[in-house]
């Protein structure tokens, strides 16, 4: 069939269609781009018309690229004339080797209509930016309520320590929950939080906490609060997977994040805003850290590699790819201004030279390991094997403490006197130690109401 | 619209009347569903008066006398409540009645009998998605959930449990992505409130339990039974599918097996059983529910029209069992060939050349009825049948100077052949070559395990030449397409574990001997694995037991089912052209024979012969089968496996080269070897270093596999044969065929004859005689014109082909 007559055969179905649509009335109000549209390409089209992956050369991440022409020829949209834009004749034909979302159901008559009235409305964005990020211009959405008590037991998946050592932020299901780490007592629980939280970190001066969150496979976000309250201040990135790790620069002045699109944000405090969008890396960025002055940046990710990018230089110095599996966590060394330590699936933590990505020194460990983290000179690796280690930096690396969970070990934190160690298990529970005795000074569920079931998992 | 309506009646008249039904029968005949979770798939069969069976379980009524205990759809019941009811079957004027009990229990759903045998169903863990090695998109599972730990970790554990959210079931990436609630590049696998949904919401709102100590599932049953004859139009086939558990109970597992056709153009099978035919012949349905698979062999017959049984001779129980499947089938069997194309047919599949002219000229104008059968006993005889079958075993065993040196290469070629001329028992051939010790050189079996280097090697080249198995991919996960799984390769290597190979530095010479001890243990778990066989099972040997002679008895005995079925495969796929079991080594369940009653009547009369070779190949040429005549009929054109009539088959690249050195009467000289030695018989790829050769498909000898030879035609054979070297220089060498015939004062019409007589084994037609007649008179050139017509003999279908 030639193109000429598919958009013949089109517009015959077009008018079918406007038939069909008449019995969906859609609102005489103007449809929004950023409202309406860009949900639904998140949603429907991006994973295979994204940035990862552009079938048929097209992509829908920004809206400049949604007007572009694909490898066919023909312009996603030509703004006011539906039988010029492409995706209008793909969301409708119904052959269904052209229709999309391939495989799928059609979308639903409304929302074909919504970009029906759009297009002929002349197809204009509602935001300032025509390159950016469909993501940056949906509206955050009002995430639900956690559930009152939890029936059911969830990972605790990141921790932090308040400034005064005591109060500890922790995972939760659509929150964070707020606790005294040696009472094991809830002081709070901040809500309008993403599905699983997955990193957290809270400003130098105590008063600010990050959070990287995330439905799995449909939103990530960095949200703000006010660790005083916990009042949402902003939600200052959103991703179509989820945003894996988040840290203050040592100075509290920018924010580093990472997430299941492989891409590196770092966002500006005092404007809330995202300075800098790095394709670092193929896959996931698990794990990222600042420099002891806020200048270089380093992650780990699932594309088994660990960089090292340097933002006075703008570019990046390292990739260290000794791991050959998914890299988990990332530390720089706290005294050598060249050196960096990794987890990863290898079961291994390392130490490498970022001038030249050779390995310094490897030490094998009984499970997958977690994000590290780094107290003084001491860092601490979560593993699978419910252990968590720790490592003194100075001089030879070598085991100085051990302490363990019931279930495998996947977040730790330390208080910002580095007295104490809080530690996260796959089954709930968080245990504190005093680390100058190694004593447990809790251990608790850190779910609200979640009573011991029998799950076996 | 009228027309239509006329079409319909029409049809309807036309369609025969359907046999009367003498009654129905229902399967099973009582039904116990022991959980809500349970379902039951009834099927109902009519025998009709004429002997015929016909599924009739999606016509057939059904009715509960108390509906308030099951429900039933698409002859599915399943449990509401507790109690007891009768279903009632209809069809046809006729009923029965099955006995419901229900008890309604509440079970939890099970990670390893519900949770992945559904995975595997869907297609989540097929190799081609997130079974492959890596997965896909970051999403790995084991390959039809062979490994459950792993996939349990993966489900669960994996990115910190990720895929399911016990706390919200339905916001679980697991049920949004198939759902297409998020989009899922392997499409859409199922709807949100599915009956599949709706089991894996479950497993997660329970909690992703992973239950320990589970009986578990030892038997798979599946109905009907093998066999069932469908005639169309009643061309479908409901199947039942029933698991037995260690502890005795039993569950209906229709809903949960995965289903695959093995010939898809014959029939074709939905998710709930439901198998649908739509051309004559025959396929296997492979049922697989967790790593246990049963195969199904249904045949699908029609009435043809305007067939006629011909009348053909039925030589031997070769052409009985063959009609017998025709006749089922309603391919009509070729008659035989002439005599010229037997005579070429037969040296060729014997002794690997052309008959000579003298010899074509003899037995077309021998008189006597039997000279076909003495043909081939002669040629059987003649040691250039040893010479040309020694090809085809040295292919297998992998005969290469790359692999086990020139001197070796020498030795072992000369007892292969030595064997093959001395008729040696297969059995003995055999188990030479599986307990051969000391040096190769010596004693040349022993390059067995030589050229098979190192265990894995053994077991896979083991079970591919003697079990037509192609065992490897259990090497690393159970076997997708079949029953071996990872602990029988495993099982099956113990017997190969101890084999030591120690280069001597004489030469290329290896000493082939064994540990007195070495055991498998098993990658996954880490178990020692005993000694096992297929049939057989484990076996408890003595700790000094000789375990390649253990291997070899078992291998060799006369109940082994896939020794003998093996061997007569491929001695008929070499003479036919195509195994009765294709690719004729590759025995598994979705891989049927063509006709299973041939082959076990070959393999019968193997076993009794002694595993005499020649008299199966004996058998196979005297029959009418095999000297039927390669031109397709209206009524067999269709028929490409049940060998209705000959399959033309182009000549092996060493056959070809020989034939061409033969009819232009320039044999190729093959350097370093005797000046007589054909091409058919060079015993190492590298001795005969010839292009022609490779591109026509002569193998590397890299593996044991028959595929490593190649029959694909490609664009360098066409350009070697139209204007190559190696032909071209035969074309215009003083001395060929027809420039010495020239030379000696032939006259045209002799050295037409004489050239076709040599390539096609028969006289041109009146037809040809005249074309090339003219061609020669408008040329003035006469060598020129000969090149000419020898260059067409020679780029002839008929020259190129065994016909």
């Amino acid at each position: 069939m030639t193109r000429i007559q598919k958009i013949k055969i089109s517009a015959i179905r077009e008018i079918c269609v406007w038939f069909l649509l008449a019995t969906f009335s859609v609102s005489a109000a103007e449809v929004s781009f950023k409202k309406d549209l860009a949900p639904i390409l998140i949603q429907q089209c991006q994973i295979c018309h994204g940035a990862k992956k552009a079938k048929g050369g097209y992509r829908v991440d920004t809206f400049e690229r949604l007007l572009r022409a694909g490898d066919g020829g023909e312009p996603g949209i030509t703004p006011g004339k539906l039988d010029a834009s492409e995706l209008f004749y793909r969301l409708t034909t119904d052959d269904p080797d052209e229709r999309m979302p391939q495989d799928a159901d059609p979308l639903p008559a409304a929302q074909v209509a919504l970009f029906k009235k759009w297009i002929a409305a002349g197809a204009k964005l509602d935001a300032a930016n025509p390159k950016a990020q469909l993501t940056s211009l949906v509206p955050a959405p009002t995430h639900p309520d956690p559930p009152k008590v939890y029936p059911r037991s969830i990972p605790i998946t990141a921790l932090a320590f308040g400034a005064d050592g005591e109060t500890l932020f922790a995972s939760g299901y659509h929150e964070v929950t707020v606790w005294n780490a040696i009472e094991g007592k809830l002081i709070r629980r901040i809500t309008r939080e993403g599905e699983r939280t997955y990193g957290l970190s809270v400003s130098p001066n105590g008063q600010w906490l990050a959070a990287a969150s995330g439905q799995p496979g449909r939103l990530g976000e960095v949200r703000l609060f006010k660790t005083t309250d916990g009042k949402l201040d902003s939600v200052l990135a959103s991703a179509t997977d989820v945003m894996l790790d988040v840290a203050f620069s040592p100075k509290g002045d920018r924010l580093v994040a990472g997430g299941a699109d492989g891409e590196v944000r770092v966002m500006d405090f005092a404007t809330r805003k995202i300075s800098h969008l790095l394709p670092l890396h193929s896959d996931w960025v698990n794990a990222v850290a600042w420099d002891n002055n806020g200048s270089r940046i380093a992650t780990a990710s699932r594309d088994h590699t660990a960089k090292v990018y340097s933002l006075a230089a703008g570019k990046s110095l390292a990739t260290y790819a000794g791991h050959g599996k998914n890299v988990r966590g990332v530390a720089f060394h706290p005294k050598v201004l060249n050196e960096v330590f990794t987890t990863g699936m290898d079961k291994k933590l390392r130490q490498w030279k970022v001038s030249d990505n050779k390995t310094v020194r490897e030490i094998g460990i009984g499970g997958e390991l977690f994000k590290l983290t780094r107290a003084g000179e001491a860092i601490f690796a979560p593993a699978a094997d419910h252990h968590i280690r720790r490592f003194q930096t100075p001089g030879q690396l070598k085991q100085t403490g051990d302490y363990q969970l019931d279930d495998w070990a996947v977040s730790v934190a330390t208080s910002p006197d580095g007295k104490r160690l809080a530690a996260g298990g796959f089954d709930g529970k968080v245990r504190v130690w005093n680390l100058e005795d190694a004593k447990v000074e809790s251990t608790f569920a850190a779910l609200p109401g979640f009573k011991q079931a029998t799950e076996n998992r | 619209m009228m027309r239509c309506l006329g079409a319909l009646i029409f049809t309807a008249l036309a369609l025969p009347a359907a046999p009367k039904v003498s009654r129905i029968e229902v399967q099973p005949a009582t039904v116990q569903l022991m959980h809500l979770r349970d379902s039951a798939q009834l099927t109902v069969t009519a025998h009709l008066a004429d002997g015929r069976v016909m599924d009739v379980t999606h016509e057939a009524k059904f009715t509960l006398s108390n509906p308030a205990v099951a429900g039933i759809e698409a002859a599915l019941l399943r449990p509401k409540a507790v109690g007891a009811t009768e279903v009632r079957v209809e069809y046809a004027g006729h009923r029965e009645n099955v006995a419901l009990v229900s008890e309604a229990k509440v079970r939890a759903v099970s990670f390893k009998h519900d949770t992945l045998p559904l995975l595997s169903k869907l297609g989540c863990s097929s190799g081609s998605c997130h079974g492959a090695p890596h997965g896909k998109g970051g999403f790995r599972l084991s390959l039809r959930a062979f490994d459950p730990a792993l996939d349990k970790y993966t489900l669960t554990r994996e990115e910190l449990g990720r895929r399911t959210n016990p706390l919200h079931p339905a916001a679980s990436l697991l049920l949004a992505k198939p759902s297409m609630a998020v989009a899922h590049e392997g499409g859409r696998r199922f709807r949100k409130g599915d009956e599949d949904y709706n089991l894996l919401r479950d497993w997660i709102a329970e909690g992703c339990q992973v239950q320990a100590g589970e009986p578990t599932c030892v038997k798979l049953t599946v109905s009907p039974d093998s066999g069932r004859v469908l005639k169309h139009p009643a061309w479908t086939q409901q199947l039942r599918v029933v698991a037995r558990f260690a502890d005795g109970t039993q569950r209906d597992v229709t809903r949960l097996a995965v289903f695959e056709s093995s010939d898809d153009k014959v029939a074709d099978i939905d998710r709930t059983g439901r198998v649908t035919g739509f051309r004559r012949g025959e396929a296997a349905v492979l049922v697989r529910y967790l790593e246990h698979i049963e195969s199904v062999l249904i045949t699908f017959v029609r009435d043809v029209d305007g067939f006629a049984w011909p009348d053909v001779p039925q030589k031997n129980y070769v052409d009985r069992h063959v009609d017998t499947k025709l006749r089922q089938l309603q391919f009509a069997p070729a008659g035989l060939c002439d005599d010229g194309t037997f005579v070429r047919r037969v040296h060729l599949d014997l002794i690997g050349t052309l008959p000579t002219i003298a010899e074509t000229d003899a037995f077309v104008a021998d008189p006597r009825p039997n000279k076909r059968a003495q043909l081939i006993d002669t040629l059987l005889n003649r040691p250039a049948h040893a010479k040309f079958w020694a090809l085809k075993w040295g292919d297998l065993l992998r005969l290469s100077v790359k692999q086990i040196g020139a001197p070796s290469v020498h030795k072992y070629h000369r007892w292969i052949e030595g064997a093959l001329a001395a008729n040696m028992p297969y059995d003995r051939f055999a188990t030479a070559l599986l307990t051969a010790r000391g040096s190769t050189l010596r004693n040349p079996p022993a390059n067995f395990f030589r050229t098979a280097a190192n265990r894995d090697d053994a077991v896979e080249t083991s079970a591919q030449i003697f079990l037509g198995t192609r065992i490897a991919c259990a090497k690393c996960h159970n076997h997708p397409f079949e029953r071996w799984t990872q602990d029988n390769y495993y099982g099956m290597a113990s017997f190969f574990n101890r084999i030591q190979r120690r280069r001597t530095g004489k030469g290329d010479e290896t000493w082939i001997l064994d540990a007195k001890s070495g055991e498998v243990t098993h990658p996954l778990n880490g178990r020692t694995m005993k000694p096992w066989a297929p049939v057989a099972g484990e076996m408890a040997l003595s700790a000094e037991a000789d375990r390649r002679r253990e291997f070899a008895r078992w291998l060799t005995s006369a109940d082994n089912p896939f020794f003998a079925r093996v061997e007569v495969n491929r001695l008929w796929a070499h003479v036919m052209g195509r195994g009765i079991v294709e690719p004729f080594d590759d025995f598994r369940d979705t891989n049927p024979p063509a006709n299973a009653p041939l082959l076990d009547a070959l393999a019968a009369d193997f076993v009794k012969s002694g595993y005499d070779r020649r008299h199966i190949l004996r058998v196979i040429l005297n029959s009418r089968t095999y000297q039927a005549a390669s031109s397709a009929s209206a009524l067999n054109r269709d028929d490409r496996k049940y060998f209705s009539h000959y399959r033309t088959r182009m000549l092996s690249a060493e056959q070809l080269l020989d034939a061409i050195g033969e009819v232009t009467g320039i044999p190729e000289r093959l350097n370093g070897l005797p000046p007589d030695m054909k091409c058919t018989q060079v015993p190492a790829p590298e001795l005969a270093n010839v292009g022609f050769l490779k591109i026509f498909g002569q193998p590397e000898r890299q593996s044991a596999c028959e595929c490593e030879r190649s029959d694909e035609s490609s664009l360098e054979r066409a350009l070697q044969l139209y204007n190559g070297r190696l032909l071209d220089r035969r074309l215009k060498d003083g001395n060929n065929r027809f420039r010495r015939a020239l030379a000696a004062g032939k006259a045209d019409a002799e050295v037409i004859d004489e050239l076709y007589l040599a390539a096609l084994s028969r006289r041109p037609s009146e037809a040809e005689r005249k074309i090339i007649t003219a061609h020669l008179a408008k040329s003035k050139d006469r060598n020129a014109a000969y090149e000419n017509i020898l260059w067409a003999l020679l780029n002839k279908t008929e020259f190129l082909f065994q016909h």
